[in-house]
């Protein structure tokens, strides 16, 4: 092999040298790790502490159900999957139509404005800013 | 961590059983794909206990494991004779003795360092891992641990779409078996299985390339596979991507140790780590394919040794299924015992036809694909050197098994990939854009395994100038 060749391919070797002390560097900084502003991450933590009240007072094979619409701005679709990871393995399910809730549990926003008694619906667990409600089996 | 430590020294004996000490592997490859292999023997073990009516079934895992670890031992133990070997000391003294492989050494400790402290930052500020596997690993894997009892709720298809209900179980049946062990849900066993495939996957990348190619070959291995970010983030946020590069990665090289060694036993581990795979996710699944595709044409039209092709093409196979059929068997009674349709292929309907005849989504596709291997955010120049790396120094002299292995089957991977892609009912950008980087990255290590296989034998010269 000649001397050029040899001399250019050491040359390549020597920038993905380069690129790997590189790259993981990049990554630290990219996602803020050093700097106090990095993403919030320990939202789940926080979360989690959140629906583990909830989660208690829930039995394992529950289906829940939580409202969702333009009145109503509870969770989005995103924070549906969340939420169900949290409460795992309860099912989650979103409620579309008011009127015929499916579900003997439902979860709500603390600052939902919904009157739940039509429904027979009562609150067995609150934590900060969500509220859990069973269905009372005498109403149904 | 008892429970993986136990699973590790299962598979640990399993392969010494499969594989004896002076065939092949490499110390440290040996131990990556034992903790590997172990985690999938825990996995089956665990699967068959979930669906079996045994309703303690953490104590019932404790006693069949120790019950397997016993007896693997001692068959181990008898019919083979155990010794550790160092990892190649040869490696570090060619680095001490060449000034250039010791400034490439300098760069990858560096790079490795600063990843560990990346992935270790990460666990601490984010154990719950990334979206998937919030959504699909762990979320799986809770219900699993929380509700043994009720396994078709976990697999609910009212939990939206995003949980990927019919991925295979490889990796939430590991983190369970972590929890099982420890009694309750922590953070500590998905972020060690992610670890250990992360680093793992360098690990098995360097020592193989070393065996065949050198100590130049593996410092460019560590480099190209540390020099790319995608490596760092999809480690840190414990994606099954990761177990899945590794998997594709630990099935390719036993093929190549088989062609140059012509061990059965490298069939064997083919056969378990490409089931791994698609026992991980439903990629798997087409490598799976691509696998057993190329490797049907290499044994009967590439490989002419006067035999009969399809005689030996049969003998070979039966090996590879030897390693493959517990993990093909468990997918297959995974796949009928919750029979739910994926988000991809189970709701494209008759919209098929118009989106295979659509030109825009191929030119779309092909469009982000470039723009995502090429990306500097992504993959840094890491993909334009090796071009640049194979032009300097060319390709050598391979037989023409060796020539038709790893290329085909990436090929076959990405045209089925390509093809779920052009199907997909979901937003075609949207599905590209958060999922395109990690399905490069399947590929990334064992190509790339191939290509330094593959390089010229200059190569080895540029070790040639010694300091003195």
């Amino acid at each position: 092999m000649s001397r050029i060749r040899i001399i250019a391919a050491r040359l390549i070797i020597m920038l993905i040298g380069i690129c790997a002390a590189a790259a993981p560097v990049y990554v630290l900084i990219a996602h803020r790790m050093f700097t106090t502003a990095r993403y919030p991450y320990d939202h789940h933590t926080v979360t989690e502490k959140r629906f583990t009240v909830i989660r208690k007072a829930l039995p394992p094979n529950a289906v829940v159900g939580y409202i969702n619409g333009n009145s109503t701005p509870f969770l989005d679709d995103t924070d549906l999957i969340g939420a169900a990871y949290y409460l795992t393995p309860s099912i989650l399910i979103k409620l579309t139509n008011r009127d015929a809730i499916p579900c003997r549990y439902i979860l709500v926003e603390s600052k939902t404005n919904i009157r739940f008694d039509s429904h027979g619906f009562f609150l067995i667990a609150s934590t900060n800013g969500i509220r859990l409600y069973r269905r009372n089996e005498a109403l149904q | 961590m008892i429970g993986y430590l136990v699973s590790a020294a299962i598979g640990f004996f399993v392969l010494h059983l499969i594989v004896p000490e002076k065939e092949g592997m490499g110390p440290l490859t040996r131990l990556w794909c034992s903790i590997a292999a172990g985690f999938g023997v825990a996995s089956l073990i665990l699967f068959a206990l979930l669906l079996s009516p045994i309703q303690d079934v953490r104590m019932a895992l404790i006693i069949i494991e120790s019950t397997v670890l016993v007896c693997t031992g001692a068959a181990a133990l008898a019919l083979r004779r155990i010794h550790w070997k160092a990892p190649a000391m040869d490696f570090f003294r060619d680095i001490v003795k060449d000034r250039f492989a010791l400034v490439l050494a300098a760069c990858l400790c560096f790079g490795l360092i600063a990843s560990l402290i990346y992935f270790f930052m990460y666990a601490q500020v984010g154990p719950h891992g990334g979206w998937d596997t919030i959504t699909i690993w762990n979320f799986r894997a809770r219900g699993l641990f929380r509700g043994r009892d009720m396994l078709s709720h976990v697999f609910s298809p009212l939990l939206t779409f995003d949980h990927h209900a019919d991925y295979p179980l490889f990796i939430p049946l590991t983190v369970l078996h972590g929890w099982l062990y420890a009694g309750k849900e922590t953070f500590i066993a998905p972020i060690t299985v992610s670890f250990i495939f992360t680093y793992g996957t360098l690990a098995v990348l360097m020592e193989s390339i070393y065996r065949h190619r050198g100590t130049m070959g593996a410092l460019i291995g560590g480099c190209t596979l540390l020099g790319i970010q995608v490596f760092h983030h999809t480690g840190a946020i414990q994606y099954a991507d990761m177990p899945l590069a590794f998997f594709y990665l630990a099935a390719v090289v036993p093929v190549y140790d088989f062609m140059s060694s012509g061990k059965r036993s490298s069939l064997i581990l083919a056969g378990i780590f490409t089931a791994m795979a698609a026992w991980t996710k439903n990629e798997g699944l087409s490598f799976l394919a691509a696998a057993a595709l190329a490797w049907g044409v290499h044994s009967l039209f590439l490989f002419r040794d006067g035999k009969r092709p399809l005689l030996r093409f049969l003998r070979e196979a039966f090996f590879f299924m030897l390693g493959a059929l517990p993990f093909v068997t468990a997918i297959a009674v995974f796949k009928k015992t919750f029979p739910i349709a994926n988000d991809i292929v189970g709701n494209g309907g008759t919209k098929f036809i118009g989106y295979i005849t659509d030109i825009g989504r191929y030119r779309m596709i092909g469009g982000l694909f470039t723009g995502y291997f090429f990306q500097t955010r992504l993959y840094t120049i890491i993909p334009v050197m090796i071009i640049v790396l194979l032009c300097a120094l060319g390709l050598r002299k391979r037989s023409p098994r060796e020539k038709m292995y790893a290329l085909p089957v990436a090929l076959m991977v990405a045209a089925a990939y390509f093809f779920i892609y052009l199907i997909t009912p979901n937003d075609l950008k949207w599905q590209v854009k958060f999922s395109l980087d990690r399905l490069i990255f399947h590929f990334y290590p064992f190509v790339l395994f191939a290509i330094l296989f593959s390089l010229g034998d200059g190569l080895e010269h540029l070790q040639g100038t010694r300091s003195r």
